[in-house]
């Protein structure tokens, strides 16, 4: 039932991710724009469920299924590589650092407004 | 008019088809990601590391490596798979519980191996990648 509900969020996730992330990349490509909103949103609603304190079923369906595939690692780093290659270095730092900080603050926020 | 009108429906039926390729891959990417949190347990986020760590490398070997595969397979596997086996959501859950229980060295720690770690692996995975297409 698990395996079965954390492959339905995965599906749903990334799917989500791959539409957001895309149309974002494009529409402001100074940055990559697409991914950070999807990572921040992801994180302000990790959060706001951790909060909630909800069941071992909603969790694996939502907060590792869905939200652990809707946000993603290795796409953020990849592209920051590709940006320090590209001689944006600095964007390339301010990229990761905008990302992680405001993630964890994104993710603070969700919870606080929740709890 | 006819042209056109079937032109846009091989469109959506490409993103369409694209769409059920990231979403296979997201699930045997969460299913993975799983995997590794029930084989490492700890109070340090090892598994969520680890994930991100190998997931930043393979990504990088892959989106420079010249792979003959299908550009469906290449995107289940890059964006599907590797997307979401890796996760920025539960770093910033992490890190704010590492935060809230004022064990802050713990969150610097975590913070800078995963950002410069992960940043390096990338790095290597995309140089591997293209030093694999120079020796064809």
């Amino acid at each position: 039932m698990n395996l079965l509900l954390l492959s339905v969020g995965g599906f749903l996730g990334a799917i989500s991710r791959y539409l957001i992330s895309s149309y974002g990349n494009k529409a402001f490509p100074v940055i990559p724009f697409g991914t950070l909103l999807v990572n921040l949103l992801g994180s302000f609603l990790l959060g706001v469920v951790i909060a909630l304190e909800l069941s071992s079923a909603f969790n694996a369906l939502f907060a590792t299924g869905f939200l652990g595939a809707f946000t993603t690692f290795s796409t953020m780093q990849t592209e920051a590589v590709k940006l320090f290659e590209e001689d944006k270095r600095k964007k390339a730092i301010l990229y990761l650092l905008i990302t992680f900080l405001a993630g964890t603050a994104f993710a603070s926020l969700g919870f606080l407004v929740a709890i | 008019m006819a042209a056109s009108v079937s032109f846009q429906t091989s469109i959506q039926r490409v993103i369409f088809m694209n769409m059920f390729w990231v979403g296979l891959g997201g699930a045997a990417g969460v299913l993975l990601r799983s995997a590794a949190g029930v084989f490492i347990q700890s109070t340090f986020p090892f598994s969520t590391l680890l994930v991100n760590l190998l997931g930043s490398f393979l990504l990088g070997l892959l989106s420079t490596a010249p792979l003959k595969i299908n550009g469906s397979v290449r995107l289940a596997v890059t964006t599907g798979l590797l997307g979401s086996f890796t996760t920025l959501s539960a770093v910033s859950a992490e890190l704010f519980s590492f935060l809230r229980e004022e064990q802050y060295v713990f969150a610097i720690l975590y913070f800078l191996i995963s950002l410069s770690g992960g940043f390096a692996l990338a790095y290597y995975g995309m140089k591997t990648g293209r030093k694999a297409g120079g020796m064809r």
